[in-house]
Order: structure tokens, then C-alpha cells, then sequence
């Protein structure tokens, strides 16, 4: 049933960091996206850019969010 | 029987999208797509609902049923066994969404991230849930995605591979929301990866809403995004002009986020309106709209839902297609209209139990749509789920930490039972607000009278059972309330003042209900209800120069308030000057249409005004919105009498009041 992605010329428009143009495109720009940064071997290069929140603060969002069978466990 | 007047629909649904920004960036050029789109087809408000909370917005949109028929109440429910809470699920909707009744008349659907909509639905079409969306930013963590997102089963793992996450953006990305993001320290301040959350997840249901449109046979396609109002909430209070408790340094590094946003989501239009193609007929709508102004409120209480204090009452509506006006504006529809105008879009009847209308004023050649008394008990399949399924707690997880991180819900503490007993009592609230919201005082009443004894607390409980004793006509049993309120929140002075004054107009004691008004106004600055409110006690007591203040005072703080123009308008027709009194009357009717007692006096202003034809059209207008307004009719009889020499007409409207009107008054006053 899938058709054929349109033709992303991946060379030319496929920066390997993406783009909202190409976000924008939606699935299509996506995996051309992805497949771009699978040939060239590309992972995470820029993931320092966005720091995730430590560990601690994160640890205790999940804690607090764990409601469910909390009850079963007392 | 009515026709079908569109090949296929697409409905975009952009939670909280607001015509106040969207308007300033069309005329900025920064959003070339909506432009063309408004340019080539139809544009209006869509009133919202109270609550203003989107879960239970987006399923009136999708059913054209208010809550308490619907099932949906808020964000969170308490879990079937009763020991925790589940993020509101599709399986706890009652009545047929759109996509079940196009599937029982044969109809394919696809429908991406409603909110709610998990688990998927199993109807004829692809059914992409709410869940699929919820990602986490833990780097390199693909968090698998639960059995019960995606329908059919085969395009599990497509779409699984098809999310985009957080930790995959970069700075080609997210230069574009905050152009110094090398200046935030991010050991500190987390707003940036907040923001690649938020557009990581709005690519994600793009990209699940793109695949299917291309890879699919459809009628309907329903998609629906979340970043508008994410990117509100998060960082509205930096949009331009600066508010005055935010710091120049964040407003500086954040004032371009929500422009960028709303950018975003017009790029993203370009793409859905290329895959539909030119024969689909197209709707975009938001469930309300979101405080972009000098109305942006200074703080939020700590209160559960309380960023909807954000919210604006008015979100947008846009269309274009076959058979639809081009560059027109539509008036007085609601968020309950759109799945009757879907319906009849496609040639169905709409059910008799939809509360909601179709937009016909949309039409080049409206056409009288058809009605039958209620879809749900046609039989067949529909796609709906079995009552007795289950929520997935893994798939949840994500979902709660969201509504938390928004601020929506409280994070439960350590005593789960009283946590799921708060959230039961919510909903309670909700739905007694629901009732209220639709005129329906006395099915709120037991529910506020249990909540507020349970939870004395909650000042807002008290002051939704005065508001409920109000309409009830029943002033002493809420100043009773009031009593207890005062008591309790003494700080809460301004808000306990306003209710005293309601409650003592209702007792018929203008005067004191003008001292009590004196006072919350006098309290805090931009007091805009208590200005409005006394500006009608002294339009009541004739004191018309001080009430011509109070409204012009309301109109400074807020220009597209139809109360206000009104209050003037009428204020303006007591002191004769008529030509004012139109003007504010017509702009009244311009931001509210749904609006019966301001045509009414707006024909009185055009009257006096000699323009007889359009006095005679403003009377209609009022009398179908309110067929029962006496007054109104009474006018137009006099004008058919005296003035156009048309007596037929006038006994039609002398026997409307004779059969329909007075019938009811002596029923009335019999109770």
C-alpha cells in the first residue's frame, strides 16, 4: 500500500542536521532525514546542544508519578 | 435529502491557536500559507465551552455533545480498579465520535492524535492515538511504543519508526525558536529542552498525519496538534510586549518561541493541504484561544486546570472547499458546530441530540440540512471500543508526566486514595460546570452542594455552588455560602465582594449591590468584571455619565469585548445619542453575533436613526436567535403596521406571541 517517497534529492536538500523544512514535509522529509544520517554514520553529533534535565530532577518526576498499583505494593 | 457537498474532509484541529497572533503574522507575512487559505475561503470565532479544558473540548468537537453526554471530564481519571489515576482514555467516551458515524455509512476515516483517543479505535481507516506522541528526552531512548496505538496492527512498526525525538534535534531546529540559545545556561534553565520536547512531539504526529494521508484511501482525516498550546503555556508570558514580571534577559532569549511555533504550524499547513489535494474540502479550528495581550493573566493559582486561565473564550474556525464563500467572515458558531457541519458536509442528517448546528452562513447556496433523531442507536458496526478495556499504565506514564509538566494536574503524593478521590472530585466539577455552562442550574446544584461539603478548601467550589444558586433564583442560600466563604479565604476579598453584589442585585438591592461593586473595583487595578458589572448597576440606576465611564473604562482594558460595546450602546440610546449608540451596538454584534438583546437594541438606534429597512433586518436577526423575545416582535409588528404597510406579516408575529409566547409566560407565572 506504501508508496514511494517523493523525491527528496538527498545530495543536494537533505542537510545531515535536518531542518524545519524538512520536519515540515512531515514523514517523507523525516526518513529522508533519517536515512541521510544513517549513510553518513551521523549519531547524536549535536545531542550536547540540548541538555537533558539531571538525572535527580528527572528521577524524581517519575517517582512522583508512579501512582498506579502503588496501593498493591503497600 | 440534503447532498453531499464535499469529496473528502480534512479537519486540523490547532489546540489553542488564537486569531489574535495568527492575524498580526498574516499581516507580518509570516504566515503565507493561512493567508491564502482565509483569502481563498471562510473565517470566524468558535465560542468555547466552560470548562476550557482541551480533552473535554476536542471530544465536543469531534461529537457535537457537550460533556455530560460525552463522558469525557478533564485530564485524569480515576482507574477502573480505583487505586490510581489514568490520564483520560478514548474507552471512556459514551457516544459516537465523527469517524463511528462515517464508518457505519460506509465511510473511511483516518483520525491521528485526538486528544483522547488512546487506545485506538478499530475503525474502518487508520487510527493513530494520542499516546503516539508522548515521547521521552532521555537520550538515545526509542521508549517502545504500546500494542494499543496504532490500528490496523501493521502499521505498528511504519510508525513506530516514524517518530522524531527530542534528543534528535539540533541547533538547525531550534535556532530558529530561540536565536541565542548558546547564552541559556542549561545547567539552570530547562526551557530549551522543554521546547525541543514540544516541537519533537508536534513533528511526530506531522509525520504520522503526513504517512497516512499519502498511503491511504480516506474521506475523512482528523488530525490533531498540541504544540500551539504547549508553546503558550510554556512561553506566551515572553511574547511581545514584555509583562512586567518577566525578566528583560529571558525576554530577550524567549520572546520569539510562540511566533515560531505558530511558523511551524503554517509550513506544516503548506504540506497537508498539497497531500489533500484541491478537491478536499478543508476545516482548521481550535478548541479556544490563549492570551497574547495585555489579558496574558499576572499569575496563576496553584488550583488543578489552572493554566486554563490562560485560555481565551474564542478559538478560530477556517474553511475552504466546493460550494464554500471566498473571503468571507462566518459569525456565531461554536466548537459543538463542527461535527454537524462534517455531517453535512457529507450529506448525513445530523442527530436531533447534537447540540451544535451546521455553519451554513459558510455556503455560497446554504441548503436546509437534514436531521434524524439520534445516531447512536443505529445499528452496525461503528469502531468503538468495548466498555470493559483497559488502559495501558506503560503507555500512560508519559502521558501524566506531561499533563504535570504543563501544570494541568497536581503530581499525586504519597496517599494515592486521597489523590484519586481529589481527581473523582474534579470531574464532578467539571461536569457541574458543564451544566451551568448550558443552562442547566439545577442538574449542578446536588453536585456542587456534595463536593463543597466534601472539600471546604476549595474556595472555587463555593463560588461555582453561589453562581449556581444565582441562577436558581435563590439569593440566600448563596449569601449562606458566601458566609462560609469569607470565613475561610479571608484574603480572597475582591472576588467574595463581586458575588455579594450579584447576590444582593438578585435580592433587588441595587444600592447595596452598587456599594459592594464601589468596593471590588476600588481594590485591585484593571478590575474589569467589577468595572463592567457596576457599569450595568448604573445604567440600571440612571446614572448614565458613570456608567459611560465604567464602559469606556472596560473597552481601554479590553477592546473586543462585546459586553462593554453593549453596556455603551445601551447607556448611548438612554442619552439620545443615537449615531454612538449604533456604532457600539454594531461593533457588539461584530465580536459576539449570537448576541438576541443587542440587535434588538441595535434596532432601536437604527430606528430612531430613520434607517428603517436595516432596524426591520436587526429585529429579525434578534428573533431568530431568541424567537421567544416579546419585544421584538413588538417592534417588528408596529414597523410592518405603521411603516411598510404589510399587515399579514404583522398577524404572523401578533399570532407567534398569541400561540408560542403567552402560552409559556402563564406557565410561568403559574410555577
Amino acid at each position: 500500500m506504501e508508496k514511494d517517497p517523493k523525491n527528496v534529492k538527498k545530495e543536494t536538500t537533505v542537510p545531515v542536521e535536518g531542518s524545519l523544512g524538512l520536519l515540515a514535509l512531515g514523514a517523507v522529509g523525516i526518513r529522508a532525514w533519517k536515512e541521510r544520517r544513517k549513510e553518513v554514520g551521523y549519531i547524536n553529533l549535536n545531542t550536547n546542544f540540548i541538555k537533558k534535565k539531571p538525572e535527580g530532577l528527572k528521577a524524581e518526576a517519575n517517582k512522583k508519578t508512579q501512582v498506579q498499583g502503588k496501593e498493591d505494593k503497600k | 435529502m440534503s447532498k453531499r457537498k464535499a469529496n473528502k474532509v480534512l479537519l486540523i484541529g490547532w489546540d489553542a491557536a488564537d486569531w489574535k497572533v495568527i492575524n498580526k503574522l498574516i499581516d507580518e507575512g509570516k504566515m503565507p500559507t493561512m493567508s491564502k487559505f482565509v483569502n481563498e475561503g471562510v473565517m470566524g470565532n468558535l465560542a468555547t465551552l466552560d470548562p476550557p479544558l482541551s480533552p473535554m473540548l476536542w471530544t465536543s468537537i469531534a461529537t457535537g455533545k457537550h460533556a455530560d453526554e460525552h463522558g469525557i471530564m478533564g485530564f485524569i481519571q480515576p482507574n477502573k480498579n480505583g487505586d490510581g489515576v489514568t490520564p483520560v482514555l478514548s474507552t471512556s467516551r459514551k457516544v459516537k465520535a465523527l469517524w463511528n458515524i462515517l464508518m457505519q455509512e460506509g465511510m473511511k476515516s483516518n483520525v491521528v492524535s485526538w486528544w483522547p483517543s488512546h487506545p485506538a479505535e478499530p475503525i474502518d481507516g487508520i487510527y493513530v492515538s494520542n499516546f503516539y506522541h508522548k515521547l521521552s528526552s532521555r537520550v538515545n531512548f526509542q521508549k517502545p511504543m504500546s500494542d494499543s496505538t496504532v490500528h490496523p496492527k501493521e502499521l505498528h512498526k511504519i510508525l513506530e519508526d516514524l517518530r522524531v525525538f527530542p534528543w534528535e534535534l539540533t541547533s538547525e531546529h531550534l535556532l530558529p525558536f530561540v536565536p541565542n540559545a548558546a547564552k541559556i545556561n542549561q545547567e539552570k534553565d530547562y526551557r530549551l529542552n522543554s521546547i525541543a520536547k514540544i516541537l519533537a512531539e508536534t513533528a511526530t504526529i506531522h509525520s504520522a498525519a503526513t504517512y497516512v494521508m499519502e498511503n491511504s484511501e480516506w474521506d475523512l482525516m482528523a488530525v490533531y496538534y498540541d504544540g500551539i498550546d504547549h508553546f503558550g503555556h510554556g512561553f506566551m508570558n515572553y511574547y511581545p510586549p514584555k509583562m512586567e514580571k518577566v525578566e528583560q534577559k529571558d525576554f530577550e532569549l524567549y520572546k520569539g518561541v510562540v511566533e515560531a511555533g505558530y511558523r511551524f504550524h503554517d509550513m506544516m499547513l503548506e504540506r497537508l493541504l498539497e497531500l489533500a489535494g484541491e478537491n478536499t474540502t478543508v476545516i482548521i479550528c481550535s478548541d479556544h484561544g490563549f492570551h497574547s495581550d495585555h489579558l496574558r493573566p499576572k499569575s496563576l493559582s496553584k488550583a488543578p486546570a489552572a493554566p486554563a486561565a490562560q485560555h481565551r473564550p474564542f478559538g478560530i474556525f477556517a474553511a475552504k472547499g466546493l460550494h464554500i464563500k471566498k473571503d468571507e467572515i462566518v459569525y456565531g458558531s461554536t466548537i459543538l458546530d463542527i461535527t454537524p457541519t462534517i455531517l453535512d458536509l457529507f450529506g448525513l442528517p445530523i442527530g436531533e441530540d447534537m447540540v451544535g448546528k451546521p455553519i451554513l452562513q459558510m455556503y455560497e447556496n446554504p441548503e436546509a440540512p437534514d436531521y434524524i433523531p439520534s445516531w447512536e442507536n443505529v445499528p452496525g458496526e461503528c469502531g468503538m471500543h468495548a466498555e470493559e478495556q483497559r488502559s495501558d499504565p506503560w503507555a500512560d506514564k508519559e502521558a501524566m508526566e506531561q499533563l504535570i509538566a504543563l501544570g494541568y494536574i497536581e503530581a499525586p503524593g504519597e496517599d494515592v486514595k486521597e489523590y484519586v478521590d481529589k481527581t473523582a472530585r474534579e470531574s464532578k466539577f467539571y461536569l457541574a460546570r458543564t451544566y451551568l455552562d448550558s443552562n442547566r442550574p439545577q442538574k449542578a446544584l446536588d453536585i456542587l452542594e456534595t463536593i463543597y461539603k466534601e472539600a471546604p478548601d476549595q474556595a472555587r467550589y463555593g463560588q461555582y455552588l453561589i453562581k449556581c444558586y444565582l441562577e436558581l433564583n435563590r439569593p440566600d442560600d448563596g449569601m449562606r455560602v458566601l458566609e462560609k466563604l469569607r470565613k475561610a479565604f479571608p484574603k480572597s476579598v475582591t472576588q467574595a465582594n463581586l458575588l455579594e453584589a450579584r447576590l444582593w442585585l438578585k435580592k433587588g438591592d441595587i444600592d447595596l449591590a452598587q456599594d459592594f461593586l464601589e468596593k471590588a473595583k476600588n481594590m485591585s487595578e484593571d478590575n474589569f468584571t467589577a468595572t463592567l458589572e457596576l457599569g450595568n448597576v448604573y445604567l440600571m440606576k440612571k446614572m448614565y455619565t458613570k456608567a459611560e465611564t465604567c464602559y469606556l473604562e472596560c473597552i481601554k482594558i479590553n477592546p473586543s469585548s462585546p459586553m462593554s460595546h453593549f453596556g455603551l450602546g445601551r447607556t448611548y440610546l438612554q442619552l439620545e445619542k443615537n449615531m454612538d449608540a449604533a456604532e457600539q451596538l454594531i461593533t457588539a454584534v461584530s465580536l459576539k453575533y449570537f448576541f438576541p438583546v443587542a440587535h434588538y437594541f441595535l434596532g432601536d438606534a437604527l430606528l430612531r436613526l430613520n434607517y428603517r429597512e436595516r432596524a426591520l433586518e436587526a429585529y429579525q436577526i434578534a428573533i431568530q436567535q431568541a424567537p421567544g423575545m416579546e419585544k421584538a416582535h413588538k417592534r417588528l409588528i408596529k414597523l410592518y403596521k405603521e411603516i411598510f404597510d404589510m399587515p399579514d406579516k404583522a398577524k404572523e408575529h401578533e399570532d407567534f406571541i398569541k400561540e408560542k409566547i403567552e402560552p409559556i409566560k402563564k406557565k410561568k407565572e403559574k410555577a
